[in-house]
């Protein structure tokens, strides 16, 4: 019932799924990039937020007034 | 550093035409089979054969063959809906997952158990929707 003879393949179906799949590894490869960059800048993000608030308070530069004794 | 890449396309394109050139004929009869237009098998063995073909060098010795069917039977399980209007061919009558059960089992000669495991359902559907399509493939005869 299914052993008919296979069906001749088009002789440029190699070519079509090569074109095909070349295309796909392109958008895979752009995928990566942008997801590689998206991930730096956050690092970098989160590196400059930690900085900024890593700093002890600043001492006072006045020094309080002495009252009474 | 792009010569080595250049090289690699180059190995990566030979090894994918001589697969092709060997595997097609029967990769296309197993689509035909499943879609029964020709036409639609093309379009879905195109597809399937171009994933093969970008993970070409991350098959870890896999059979590419194995690897190409598999990704054409979830194509076409994904694709149910897309089926499920008869279109011809010699399948003609049965639903879209009793035919792939008749072709995996019956044409490619998987085990119900490894089909099933593959697909991701389990083995007792892959082998009712087997049963069902031989009953329904022996009831009517065209």
């Amino acid at each position: 019932m299914l052993d008919l003879s296979h069906p001749a393949a088009p002789p440029d179906l190699a070519e079509r799924a090569m074109a095909r799949g070349r295309r796909l590894i392109r958008l895979r490869r752009i995928r990566n990039a942008v997801l590689l960059v998206l991930l730096l800048a956050a690092l970098v993000a989160a590196g400059v937020t930690a900085a900024a608030y890593s700093h002890p308070p600043r001492p006072l530069q006045v020094t309080p007034p002495v009252n009474g004794v | 550093m792009s010569g080595h890449r250049e090289i690699q396309e180059r190995r990566r394109a030979r090894e994918f035409e001589a697969f092709t050139a060997g595997a097609g004929g029967r990769l296309l009869h197993a689509a035909t089979l499943l879609t029964g237009d020709p036409a639609e098998g093309e379009r879905l063995l195109v597809a399937a054969l171009a994933s093969t073909f970008a993970d070409w060098f991350r098959l870890h010795g896999e059979d590419p063959y194995v690897r190409t069917r598999q990704d054409l039977a979830e194509r076409f399980t994904r694709a149910h809906r897309r089926y499920r209007r008869p279109r011809g061919g010699v399948l003609d009558r049965l639903p879209p997952a009793e035919r792939l059960a008749l072709v995996l089992r019956v044409y490619e000669g998987i085990a119900e158990e490894q089909s099933a495991a593959q697909l991701g359902m389990p083995t007792e559907r892959m082998r009712t929707n087997y049963l069902r399509a031989v009953a329904l493939m022996r009831s009517r005869r065209p």
